[in-house]
């Protein structure tokens, strides 16, 4: 995977590294991506770095590869052949139950509803789009001044499965690189953890500028990194559940979080009354 | 998949995928940081004193621009270019790192360290190289 690649993009919701299907979709040009591990642009934002590093490199990015349209990265030029929005491989994508929902989203105004899809459709796959395009989607709303509370029950899904160790199946690897099958699946999974981790921490620096308590916490990538000298996902997952979930629970326990949840309602529902 | 046996540095040639014509040439005066190397954080154009290679053809295939090419350490070394081997990248690659993979955030160390295990990663140390683009012409030939 070249780390500048679409595969490596927030708005790819289909991929990440290894995991993923052998084509990925765009939610930004709304394209099909058929070769995303040559391809870039500059809206890309790289999913392996947490937030303020991820729009930092972007920024670099930026300068090097225009934002209308897909190009290769080797020259940043576009291919024809590089992307397709034709009907009948829409069609063709659609077909899997998770891209089906990833072309949906941001169609008909149609964002947070998706994402609620996905997170109840089982499989790893399913969960790297959510968070995929959670991250994009709770960027958007809080760069146009909306509230980081905009994520809060994407945020509140993704601390409760934040321990779990996900279930790869080898048909969830689109190509398998060069080392041993369980090794790539302990390692996959512990990129999804991780990505798992980093969303997390998405909302807190959300959190943070908007002067909430959740904000108060440190870096939680920084200190699973420094507490772990391993990829081993079992102890990963042990870390997560005792140290990073009681820092969560402390700033944004359960009641407070419902408490949030119905005020939220409240306001949709007076927005549409009005 | 093939399993393969034990990579060997007496041996084993190191692949690199990059563009048909020619192997990007590295810098020796650049800025060293090994996590900074190879997160690529700069991106197209980046300046660097190292070369990012691998044990396996499959690997230096995903960042090919055209063509994989290959080389042995023991001519590399013969024109001073070092070797930073996969298992010295892992071993400095812990924590906030050690030597030149010291970097300020464990987290973007982690994750170097994962992309140096998946790609089973080497790299060529040209900081000792006087004449870069040279080199690279003598110790580099098309896999």
């Amino acid at each position: 995977m070249k780390l500048q690649s679409c595969n490596n993009c927030w708005f790819n919701g289909l991929q990440y590294g290894v995991l993923g299907l052998s084509v990925g979709y765009c939610s930004r040009h709304r394209k099909i991506l058929n070769a995303p591990g040559e391809t870039t642009c500059g809206w890309q934002l790289r999913k392996d770095l947490t937030l303020g590093r991820a729009v930092e490199v972007a920024e670099l990015h930026q300068r090097h590869y225009a934002v209308e349209f897909v190009a290769r990265i080797v020259d940043g030029m576009p291919r024809e052949r590089d992307t397709s929005h034709n009907e009948r491989d829409i069609q063709l994508l659609g077909r899997d139950p998770v891209a089906g929902v990833v072309l949906d989203h941001g169609e008909l105004g149609a964002t947070v509803e998706s994402l609620a899809q996905l997170k109840a459709m089982p499989g790893s796959r399913a969960e790297l789009a959510m968070l995929s395009l959670a991250r994009g989607y709770v960027s958007h709303c809080v760069s146009r001044k909306g509230n980081w509370t905009s994520g809060l029950h994407l945020y509140w899904w993704s601390r409760q499965r934040l321990g779990d160790i996900p279930e790869i199946e080898v048909e969830d690897l689109h190509t398998m690189g060069a080392i041993q099958l369980s090794r790539q699946i302990d390692l996959t999974s512990w990129s999804l953890m991780m990505f798992r981790l980093t969303f997390i921490e998405d909302m807190i620096v959300h959190a943070r500028q908007q002067g909430d308590p959740l904000g108060n916490i440190s870096s939680l990538t920084e200190q699973a990194a420094l507490a772990l000298s391993t990829f081993n996902v079992h102890r990963l997952s042990v870390w997560l559940k005792t140290k990073a979930i009681p820092q969560l629970d402390a700033r944004l326990p359960r009641g407070r979080y419902m408490a949030m949840a119905r005020e939220l309602q409240s306001q949709r529902e007076r927005a549409e009354a009005r | 998949m093939t399993v393969r046996r034990r990579w060997k540095a007496s041996k084993d040639p190191l692949y690199r995928g990059d563009a048909r014509d020619c192997v990007r040439v590295p810098n020796p005066r650049a800025d060293d940081s090994i996590v900074r190397h190879i997160m690529y954080f700069e991106g197209p154009g980046r300046e660097t004193p190292y070369l990012s290679t691998s044990e396996t053809y499959e690997s230096a295939d995903q960042f090919s621009d055209g063509a994989i090419w290959q080389t042995l350490v023991r001519v590399a070394g013969r024109e001073g270019v070092g070797h930073i081997g996969r298992a010295e990248l892992l071993t400095l690659m812990k924590g906030n790192g050690k030597g030149k993979a010291k970097w300020p955030s464990a987290f973007e160390v982690m994750q170097a360290r994962r992309y140096v295990e998946q790609w089973a990663e080497h790299l060529l140390d040209f900081r000792e190289v006087a004449d870069s683009a040279q080199v690279v012409k003598k110790i580099f030939s098309k896999s």
